[in-house]
């Protein structure tokens, strides 16, 4: 209650983000009496079936990601110009050139907000809508939703990183109360690098299907033979997806041609991004791409953009950011599971307004910017604006805990359902105070 | 209008100065500050952040008040603060929405709290009456009762007294803040409710001081019965009443069996040798055995890991000269029992070549003054001094004085290949931008001139510091019990109380009177009735494992399973040498996938949160991986060993149970196995059987916990 009163009251109403949003349909040929009236109204049912989390590990500057200010002082404004996208009136990073001409299928949140501007501490509030509290550790949206929604992946795990499912430092696995299984697993290695393979996947010579059969009736027998240890759901799961062609198949990229491997871009999470699309089509409802190094402190330009040091063509984290989400758009698109995949890009926070002495950004929640794709979200639209240097939310804040809950809701998942933990304690899916971003919902 | 407001006005301050006689005119820094606190105008997500917000900056709750009062008087050209009229300033507009706040309403314009700011205003806004400044000398939190019934509500009051000696109920501005939001409510006027079972604890701040309060709520109403005069073990004295006092019966002691296993783990990170269990489970005597534990080679090895890994030396895995300097200058000291405090103050005074002197490489296992201060607060206080870095601490006592001040004591460090003290270098104090002045954490003390680290590691290992006992005690407590008497072990405060505050005292206290020695305290520890009980549950209430009720389950560390696994099967090799142990030197600081997979800590503070990659990368690496199928098929191996031998399948099922879970198997396991050995006679069939008989112990979870 005491916390309820501490928190910020986010206004709402009608405001420059309607403007903005009536610019955009008049430019696709959308006549005024389309205009949805209410933002309030009761939504459709939900058609996301299934989430890819690609997760910005380090906290990503929204200045040059999705919130540039070419108007703003050379300092805020930093190295990277804008480019128009295909929705007019909306810019975006010279270095998405991908995005900027899918940009009727994405939408943008520019007010995100919360006051948590260290590594976990920030990654737990996103990725919980919670923020962290000493008597729990909350469970990732990707963990509720695996155990709300009911594991039908067959042999293969339902909630699944790629590489690792390691953010904001150590210390969060993402399961929080919830039983492990219900965790991600983590597939290792760099999917990137060449006749990658998923760690122990494959059994050794000689270890048979027969063998590994007998293994689970021993490790079965055992358990049940001796009262005081519980058999291991995730031992079950291990040797399902072991014996299970299908399960290998599916982390096999060498399956794909060359020129789609190619369209992803060569970096990890370009290929992470195709493997999490194998994925998908084989039935796996979660998958977090995990792409690192976006605590950019020093040198953002040559990490941000150019890769290494007078690339001439940028390979830098945000232009293989853009090949491997632009593609992953495309190919879900072209399958027809667009639109029950909801594609979300974010890390923990943003980055500070002004370029600090070492030509990087410090942490800064207080403002960022989060995208998504699919999944039943309005795309062609930016939600929220910051102020004009990047600084604060100048209209429609948004925080973790409301973003969380529309991902619920997207996914059909009652934000105000309850978890029980282990000893009884009830868990609100969603907080209290998070309340559904409306406008997200087409 | 204007005459109407002005008439209010008076009303109000006739009013007020009738119900409020201690002060006229209101004073800024215990008055009007409380209000601001109270409000949250000072709190982290808004204007106390260290960059303030929309250009109003406020100390993070309120630390700095002369500061505060420039912040809210003077800056802006003193347009917070309407001198002609009170209800036209800043201060009371925007809190109160009449002009637009992003932070919302904070104050009711018909509240005591916002008459008080606009009394103040009219006053003239001064920070202190004709008396001159008054400061809070006390604050005080007072509950009904310390234990209740679940549902039942109590009053707390607060109680605040001033430098001027005035005392005042200070309960409309007391910031009150439980644990667990969600089982204790607490209303405005300060009545409190639990609506969960178990322990409770309520942070309260007023002004700059913050405390902390217990509530204990059992399953069922319990009679607390007075001390029986016969005395226990002291520590089970401590437990045990906790455990009445919440209404917990305990689990029974653990048979021998189990203790055996249970005792080897934990105090040398092995598993007991199979000829040592039957003897042991017949007639041993646990105080004989412990102590014949503490005096192995195997303890030091196991407790010189611990400290290792305390002391970071997986962190100078790039210099191995340093790193073994270091590691065998902490083997030495466990070996030779050297004192706790002997060993903090060679650490803390070190000078000299790092691949030689092995103290000297406390410096360089972090690289600055700042990380330094906060290395050293982690290791011997069990404080996170970080937070003071940007700001007063503000769940603690600590300030950013404290902070960069400890920071200057290792300002003039030079790290290199050489350890150097020299008196050149400074840290900048980010609130004053000047350099920091050497100071010692909490003490109002100049020092002398000289290397201040004499100083300082005088203050850290006195008998009468009092956090370098606990904090060393704390995680001994912890490694043993499963959990720490204070959680998470480098979080020592006033406001994170220990689950048994006058047990870690009284384990303080006889450390210290015990000379310092580790090993004194772990034997105390593992020969109390508390350590020895069975960690099958009898009871269903969820905080039984938290108040000791119940012996702790804890997964072996992936470095003793590794050894473990390694000891079983008889095969080593998972490191450079083929015959290093994964805890020594070369399992902290080489590269290992195994190690890695099954969770070894990779980051400097991974003590306290080791990451886990997962139950399921895990289980893949058991069944698939080559650290158990190399092993079992090895022809040295054990297991093969054992076939070679012509052992009979019964022999190898109980000498494989024996080493592995240390018993017999059960009548039932046994007659499971007999069942599966007697349907193949021999050849290959029989040698990939045993395989999987073998794995299935490895990969269990009997194998791989500790209970």
């Amino acid at each position: 209650m005491l916390q309820h009163n501490l928190m910020h009251q986010p206004s709402h109403g009608m405001s420059r983000r309607g403007v903005l949003q009536l610019g955009q349909l008049t430019a696709l040929g959308v006549g005024l009496s389309q205009l949805p009236m209410s933002l309030g109204a009761a939504s459709k049912p939900a058609t996301a079936k299934n989430c890819i989390l690609i997760w910005l590990d380090g906290g990503p500057s929204h200045l040059e990601t999705f919130d540039l200010k070419p108007a703003a002082p050379v300092e805020v404004r930093g190295p990277l110009n804008a480019i128009q996208t295909s929705v007019f009136g909306v810019s975006l990073s010279e270095c998405l050139p991908g995005l900027a001409q899918r940009m009727s299928d994405i939408a943008v949140i520019r007010s995100m907000t919360s006051p948590l501007g260290e590594h976990n501490l920030g990654a737990h509030y996103l990725l919980t809508g919670y923020r962290p509290s000493p008597v729990l550790q909350y469970p990732s949206f990707h963990a509720v939703a695996n155990q709300q929604l009911g594991n039908v992946a067959g042999a293969l795990p339902n909630n699944i990183a790629i590489p690792e499912y390691r953010v904001g430092g150590a210390g969060f696995d993402g399961t929080g109360v919830l039983p492990s299984r219900f965790g991600a697993f983590s597939v290792g290695g760099d999917p990137a690098k060449k006749d990658y393979r998923v760690r122990d996947l494959i059994p050794p010579d000689g270890l048979t299907l027969d063998r590994i059969d007998r293994r689970r009736s021993f490790a079965e027998k055992l358990a049940t033979l001796n009262s005081s240890a519980a058999p291991s759901q995730s031992l079950a799961n291990a040797f399902e997806i072991v014996t299970s062609p299908a399960a290998r198949t599916a982390f096999d990229l060498d399956d794909e041609s060359p020129a789609t491997r190619g369209r992803y871009g060569s970096k990890s999470v370009g290929q992470s991004c195709l493997m999490a699309r194998r994925l998908v089509e084989r039935g796996v409802h979660f998958v977090t791409v995990n792409q690192r190094g976006w605590d950019t402190h020093e040198n953002l330009y040559t990490r941000l953009k150019e890769g290494y040091t007078g690339a001439k063509v940028g390979v830098g984290l945000i232009p293989s950011l853009d090949l491997a989400v632009s593609a992953l758009i495309d190919d879900l698109k072209q399958s027809g599971l667009l639109d029950e995949t909801l594609v979300v890009v974010m890390g923990e926070f943003g980055r500070t307004p002004k370029i600090n002495t070492l030509g990087g950004r410090d942490h800064w929640p207080r403002v960022f910017s989060v995208a998504l794709a699919g999944g039943g979200v309005k795309g062609g639209q930016v939600i929220g604006a910051s102020d004009s240097v990047g600084e604060s939310p100048a209209d429609r804040p948004v925080t973790p805990s409301d973003l969380v809950c529309t991902i619920y809701s997207l996914l059909g998942i009652d934000p105000a359902a309850v978890l029980k933990t282990e000893d009884g304690r009830p868990v609100r899916l969603a907080a209290d105070d998070a309340s559904v971003v409306q406008e997200l919902l087409s | 209008m204007h005459v109407l407001v002005v008439m209010i006005l008076l009303a109000l301050t006739s009013g007020v100065a009738a119900a409020d006689r201690d002060l006229q005119p209101a004073d800024f820094d215990t008055q009007v500050m409380p209000i601001l606190t109270k409000a949250g105008c000072n709190a982290g997500a808004c204007h106390g952040a260290a960059a303030g917000r929309g250009g109003f900056q406020l100390s993070l709750y309120g630390s700095r008040p002369q500061s505060d009062f420039a912040e809210i008087t003077l800056a802006l050209e003193g347009r917070r603060i309407n001198h002609r009229n009170a209800l036209d300033s800043l201060l009371l507009m925007k809190p109160t929405e009449q002009v637009s706040h992003e932070g919302g309403t904070r104050l009711d314009s018909d509240g005591a709290d916002f008459k008080l700011l606009s009394r103040w205003i009219t006053e003239g806004a001064k920070r202190s009456g004709s008396a001159g400044r008054r400061e809070l000398a006390d604050f005080r939190l007072k509950a009904e009762a310390s234990q209740l019934s679940l549902g039942q509500t109590i009053q707390l009051s607060a109680t605040a007294t001033f430098s001027d000696g005035a005392q005042r109920d200070v309960l409309p501005w007391t910031v009150f803040k439980p644990d667990d939001p969600s089982a204790v409510e607490i209303s405005d006027a300060g009545k409190l409710t639990v609506s969960r079972i178990g322990r409770h604890v309520v942070v309260a701040r007023y002004l700059n001081q913050v405390v902390a309060l217990e509530l204990l709520v059992p399953e069922t109403p319990v009679l607390i019965q007075t001390r029986t005069t016969q005395k226990a073990d002291s520590i089970d004295e401590f437990v045990d009443a906790r455990l009445q006092r919440l209404g917990i019966v305990a689990a029974a002691a653990a048979t021998n069996a189990e203790l055996i296993r249970r005792l080897s783990i934990d105090l040398t990170g092995r598993l007991p040798l199979p000829d040592q269990v039957e003897p042991f489970v017949r007639d041993g005597s646990l105080s004989a055995h412990v102590d014949e534990l503490l005096q192995s080679d195997a303890f030091v090895d196991y407790w010189t890991h611990h400290l290792a890994e305390l002391f970071r030396v997986p962190d100078l895995r790039s210099n191995r000269p340093a790193a073994n300097a270091y590691f065998m200058w902490l083997r030495k000291c466990v070996a030779d029992d050297v004192s706790f405090q002997d060993m903090a103050r060679q650490l803390v005074l070190a000078e000299g070549a790092v691949a030689e002197y092995g103290p000297a490489s406390f410096y360089a296992v972090v690289g600055d003054p700042r990380s330094q201060a906060e290395f050293l607060s982690s290791v011997f206080l069990g404080v996170r001094m970080q937070c003071a870095n940007c700001h007063d601490h503000p769940l603690d006592a600590w300030t950013q004085d404290d902070y960069h001040g400890l920071a200057a004591i290792f300002a003039g460090i030079k790290r290199g290949a050489v350890i150097q003290a020299t008196t050149s270098g400074q840290v900048i104090h980010p609130a004053t931008g000047d350099p920091a002045i050497v100071r010692i954490p909490g003490v109002d003390r100049s020092l002398d001139d000289g290397d201040p680290r004499v100083a300082l590691t005088d203050w850290l290992t006195s008998d009468q510091n009092p956090y370098f006992a606990k904090a060393i005690v704390n995680r001994i407590w912890s490694h043993l019990m499963g959990r720490g008497l204070v959680e998470p072990v480098d979080d020592l405060r006033s406001t994170n109380p220990a689950t048994h505050p006058e047990l870690l005292n009284w384990l303080a206290e006889d450390f210290v009177e015990h000379g310092y020695r580790i090993r004194h305290t772990v034997r105390q520890i593992c020969l109390s009735a508390a350590y020895r009980r069975s960690s099958r549950s009898s009871s269903a209430n969820p905080t039984a494992e938290k108040f000791y009720a119940v012996g702790a389950v804890k997964p072996l560390t992936p470095a003793v399973l590794l050894d473990a696994v390694c000891d079983v099967t008889g095969v080593r090799g998972i490191l450079t040498n083929p015959d290093s142990r994964a805890i020594s030197l070369a399992g902290l600081t080489e590269k290992s996938e195994s190690l890695d997979l099954l969770g070894r800590c990779q980051t400097a503070d991974c003590g306290v949160a080791a990451s886990r990659s997962g139950e399921l990368p895990v289980q893949l690496h058991l069944l698939n991986g080559e650290l158990l199928n190399e092993r079992l098929r090895d022809p040295n191996g054990a297991l093969m060993q054992a076939v070679a031998a012509k052992k009979s399948w019964r022999q190898i099922v109980n000498g494989f149970y024996l080493r592995s879970y240390s018993r017999r198997p059960s009548v039932a396991e046994a007659e499971f196995w007999d069942k599966q050995f007697s349907a193949v006679d021999g050849g290959a069939d029989a040698t990939t059987l045993v395989e999987d008989f073998l794995w299935s112990l490895l990969s269990s979870e009997e194998f791989r916990n500790s209970r």
